[in-house]
């Protein structure tokens, strides 16, 4: 790990979180030889202390993650059976690495046995701790503080989304159930308080995914809610196949639900604006949601992935209302103008043309779907030239992240699987019936087409198993992108990435001090000599019901030129500057004392 | 046939390749005069096909058994190959594309110079996403019968779905449009092309066109698409307006006639299924049969569609029809309980006492057939056999406590039979579970207890 703290002249560059926690530290750098004995980023250190030429190692059990999700089955076959769980990756202690949160079904049986704590559960990374006011680094090893934190998560877990509600530099959980959701406040001391009756946000719709944004730039975060659909009390239930064999229903059995959205009155309260907003406008089965200022106006959007209905595209107006843009921006439905099983949803500027193209994950046979952004909210369905319509033809996908797993410089594509229905494929196949399929890792050649890489991704993709949640970020701080994700009724898998550090990376955190947090939706512009440049969205949402590390991190390839860097903070501000090393994160911050810009924003 | 899908395999050429061709198509699709000599079990599809099923299984196991037995016996190639055709495309139909291709495959090796199993086999690996292995099926096809414009277009979005650039895919859909100008999908396609290349306003005047041939949803939706390129947002939002993204497409723009012989058979018949028992609902029983018949027409082997028209006609008093249609689907399916039911009904309207042995039959199939015990039940009734009668009706409301028409019969039979004890018993223990309280209601009134 390589964490610098030097400033920049004229340019704030520091790393903000060892700051934010251990004020007195000078220093974080390490090119630390021990850290192969044992140390986070060592090949071969995985359970059973195997070496392997995969690309992830499951390090699930020898890191501590020992987290199982239950599904509740118990042969009913109800659809809220397998649609759970996600998962955070969030710095919830400020130590400067990512903690774990995992959402638990904690209605269904066998949720409160005595091998399984009850409720979600909060895993906190050790691998950075404070000894004698000094930053150490040791292994990565995780430790179950949800008790010690006091959270008692005990609702039907669906997912949990992370932002910072009252701008104090911690992060803030909101965990979405098939009942009434609930916000947990970190009140920065290592544990957190229920406030969810208090700030009114106890939504009690069947919620998935939720994304914080701030809808009105006011600087406080609201919270946007997608979701899924509405069943009566009593009317969960199975459905058949055509001989009269139990089946998961379809969503389109039950009632679509609207969406929600919560505005922050900064005062610790919210305030629902769902019908004055427009959103309300609108019911659809909404599962994964996703925020970015497509139309760079300074106002955040939304892009909303709905289950077998026309997808969302929440235009922010900038007066307090939005308007479903979707089917007129060609982001709707796919290219044959139908409507998709839409889950997951990735977001990133995967062809490098300095806007972000949207990839939605569905069920097996739609295959996934790319929409190419062409600028001025106009999107074209160009799965087949990316060649992904073959590629993700045979699984049902959900939670799904860019990330560039091997920092060649192109941002890569992972997706979980898992049916939701126990169809078999082939009248001639004798298989017992499973909802189990492989994940898949699809890497950019760079040349505007993915390939699979899945097989030399590693049990921890290629194993059957029915996978949900997914968020990605660098858990061992090793400067490439780990993996964590959920299983239904399975356990949670933590892959940790043995191959990115073999290329040159950069890893940026932007901050604004003002607000003291990470400012979601700034863009991280690196511009190299040749003049072209590579624009990644500061963001924790998206994927399936999950969130992921705030940090941007540039795979470089063998490149050794140090780009210039250029934020573009959420209201248009620009700054740039250069940092001084590669294979390092660096922190941009803003205080609101900066020079003023051509812009003259400031 | 054998002999004209011989003389492919010795490659014609030109003029005479399609006169050929065409002249085989012809004889394939009349099967040249003659049905298949070879007696092979029909399919019967349930009435969804979106998932697996047993049935469907057992079905598959069965055609293969009776298929292999064809071939042993010696049975025509053309013959075996044009069941094994009509397989695929029943698995076609249930949407098991992998399997489907398999049977197509063996078609085509039977009769190589059929196109139409080598179209469906690409239609099928395209679906299942073997772009690479349906391309070279639509080529074939193609080379079979250059002029089937169809092809053309799924050979021009199989090169799509493997990222082929312009111009190699417009010069096919061109191709396609030469060869049939009304190709819908083609236009759809090309404009689709036109549109993304920047070329908006000729994309609209070929989607206009499209749209005078074929009102669609799917049309309206790449019209709204490329008004907006074409920088006219009203109009596109009004056609966006129009667009059902949750209409399916796959029924749309096909006009390849042989997968519209597969989708005819699948929207033939859920459309006439539907419409038939909204008719059997309204009492629109002339309606009800003539879908059901049509359903059945899609589905020769649907025992759902044969048992709606056995219960149009029964309806409409058509007995002698009724009891014909009946036997033969009796016959056929002896191991059906919902058929033998109906062969009861049909026999008991001609004669009474005459669906003795069928509802019997459906009672042993299936011991909870409360349906079954109840005409049971009336027939004993009517012949005197009272405890018989009564037992049914005691099973009957067993399986179903507080059944509408069960627990009041039972409760009355035993008042008849003077067992009044028994039957307020009855009574009170049903009133509290059934969800039709009102002739229990009356019983208990008439027996004078009190009614909660």
């Amino acid at each position: 790990m390589r964490i610098h703290l030097k400033s920049i002249p004229g340019f704030q560059v520091v790393f903000l979180w060892a700051l934010m926690a251990c004020p007195l530290l000078v220093a974080c750098d390490s090119g630390n030889p021990d850290r192969a004995e044992g140390g986070a980023a060592s090949p071969g250190s995985g359970a059973g202390g195997q070496t392997s030429d995969f690309i992830f190692e499951d390090r699930s059990r020898d890191a501590g993650i020992d987290f199982v999700h239950q599904n509740g089955a118990t042969g009913e076959l109800l659809l809220s059976e397998v649609v759970g769980s996600g998962v955070a990756l969030v710095d919830v202690d400020q130590d400067g690495d990512l903690d774990v949160y995992l959402v638990q079904d904690t209605e269904v049986e066998g949720a409160a046995s005595p091998s399984t704590p009850i409720g979600d559960r909060l895993f906190r990374n050790d691998l950075l701790r404070l000894e004698d006011g000094k930053l150490v680094e040791g292994p990565l090893r995780f430790v179950d503080v949800t008790e010690a934190a006091g959270i008692t998560a005990r609702g039907a877990g669906m997912g949990v989304a992370v932002g910072d509600i009252d701008n104090d530099g911690c992060y803030d959980l909101y965990v979405l159930n098939r009942g009434p959701n609930q916000l947990w406040r970190n009140r920065c001391d290592g544990t957190f308080e229920d406030v969810t009756a208090r700030a009114g946000v106890g939504d009690e719709r069947w919620g998935v995914s939720a994304s914080f944004l701030d809808i009105d730039s006011d600087g406080y975060l609201d919270i946007y809610v997608a979701n899924y659909v509405n069943i009566p009390e009593g009317e969960n239930r199975a459905c058949s196949s055509p001989s009269g064999i139990p089946e998961y229903c379809s969503p389109q059995v039950f009632s679509p639900e609207v969406d929600t959205l919560l505005r922050n009155r900064g005062d610790g309260t919210f305030e629902d604006v769902s019908v004055s907003s427009g959103i309300r406008g609108a019911a659809q089965n909404g599962l994964g949601v996703v925020t970015r200022d497509f139309n760079r106006d300074g106002f955040p959007d939304l892009y909303v992935a709905n289950d077998m209905t026309p997808n969302f595209l929440w235009v922010n107006r900038g007066d307090g209302t939005f308007e479903d843009q979707a089917l007129l921006s060609g982001s709707a439905v796919n290219r044959s103008g139908r409507s998709e099983a839409s889950m997951g949803l990735a977001l990133a500027d995967v062809d490098w043309d300095g806007d972000d193209d949207i990839f939605v994950t569905h069920l097996s046979r739609e295959s996934h779907t790319m929409y190419r952004n062409r600028g001025n909210l106009s999107f074209e369905d160009d799965t087949p030239s990316f060649g992904l319509e073959s590629l993700t033809n045979e699984s049902t996908g959900f939670g799904t992240h860019f990330f560039d797993y091997d920092n060649d410089g192109w941002l890569d594509i992972i997706v979980c699987s898992g049916a939701v229905t126990s169809t078999r494929k082939r009248v001639s196949t004798t298989e017992e019936v499973t909802l189990r399929q492989p994940n898949q890792l699809f890497r950019n050649s760079g040349n505007g087409t993915f390939v699979d890489v899945s097989p030399q991704a590693g049990p921890g993709i290629t194993d059957l198993e029915v996978s949900r949640g997914l968020a990605v970020g660098d858990i061992d701080n090793d400067g490439d992108a780990d993996v964590i994700l959920t299983n239904n009724g399975g356990p949670a898998r933590l892959l940790i990435n043995r191959v990115g550090t073999e290329n040159r990376w950069l890893g940026i955190r932007v901050v604004d001090r003002r607000l003291r947090r990470d400012s979601l939706g700034a863009r991280v512009r690196l511009i190299f000599a040749d003049g072209s440049s590579k624009v990644q969205t500061v963001r924790v949402d998206g994927s399936y019901a999950s969130s992921s590390d705030p940090r941007v991190l540039f795979g470089l390839g063998s490149s050794t030129e140090i780009p210039e860097v250029e934020v573009i903070w959420p209201d248009g501000w620009t700054m740039q500057t250069q940092p001084e090393v590669l294979d390092s994160y660096w922190v941009v911050e803003r205080t609101g004392k900066e020079a003023p810009t051509a812009a003259g924003e400031e | 046939m054998a002999g004209i899908a011989n003389r492919f395999r010795t490659g014609p050429s030109g003029l005479r390749a399609v006169v050929l061709v065409v002249l085989g198509w012809a004889a394939i699709g009349s099967g040249c005069g003659k049905a298949p000599s070879v007696e092979l079990p029909q399919l019967d599809p349930p009435e969804r096909f979106d998932s697996m099923d047993e049935v469907v299984q057992e079905q598959y196991v069965e055609l293969r058994a009776a298929l292999d037995g064809a071939v042993a016996e010696g049975a025509a190639d053309a013959e075996i190959a044009d069941r094994l055709g009509q397989l695929g495309m029943w698995f076609q139909i249930y949407r098991f594309q992998g399997t489907a291709s398999v049977a197509y495959a063996e078609a085509v090796k039977l009769q190589p110079g059929n196109p139409k199993w080598i179209f469906l086999n690409g239609v099928a690996m395209s679906t299942l996403g073997e772009l690479e292995a349906a391309e070279q099926a639509f080529r074939r096809t193609l080379e079979l019968d250059p002029t089937y414009s169809a092809a053309e277009v799924r050979l021009a979005e199989t090169l799509i779905g493997q990222g082929v650039s312009d111009p190699l895919i417009r010069e096919h859909l061109e191709s396609a449009l030469e060869k049939d100008p009304s190709n819908v999908r083609a236009m759809v396609l090309l404009a689709d092309r036109k549109r993304r290349a920047g070329e908006a306003e000729e994309a609209v005047e070929l989607l206009d066109r499209a749209l005078k041939l074929q009102e669609s949803p799917q049309i309206h939706y790449h019209l709204g698409l490329a008004f907006r390129d074409a920088g006219a947002k009203e109009v596109a939002n009004a056609h966006l307006a129009k667009a059902d993204p949750e209409s399916n497409p796959e029924g749309f723009l096909m006009r390849d006639p042989f997968s519209m012989e597969v989708t005819r058979m699948d929207v033939g018949y859920t459309t006439a299924m539907k419409r038939a028992r909204q008719a059997m609902s309204n009492r629109n029983f002339v309606e009800a049969l003539n879908q059901y018949r049509r359903s059945s027409d899609s589905r020769p082997g649907s025992v759902e569609a044969r048992l709606g028209v056995v219960r149009a006609m029964l309806a409409l008093d058509r007995k002698q029809q009724a009891r014909i249609e009946a036997n033969r689907l009796a016959t056929s399916f002896p191991d059906r309980p919902k058929v033998q039911f109906i062969a009861g009904r049909a026999h008991e309207a001609l004669e009474p006492g005459s669906g003795e042995p069928y509802f019997l039959k459906a009672y042993e199939l299936d011991g909870n057939l409360v349906q079954a015990m109840l005409k049971l039940a009336d027939i004993y009734q009517d012949q005197g056999r009272l405890e018989e009668a009564l037992k049914f009706l005691a099973r009957a409301r067993e399986t179903r406590p507080g059944h509408v028409e069960a627990s009041p019969r039972y409760a009355r039979m035993l008042i008849q039979m003077g067992r009044i004890d028994e039957a307020k018993q009855v009574l009170s223990e049903d009133v509290a579970v059934t969800e039709s309280p009102g002739p229990l209601v009356v019983l208990m009134d008439e027996l004078g207890m009190e009614i909660q």
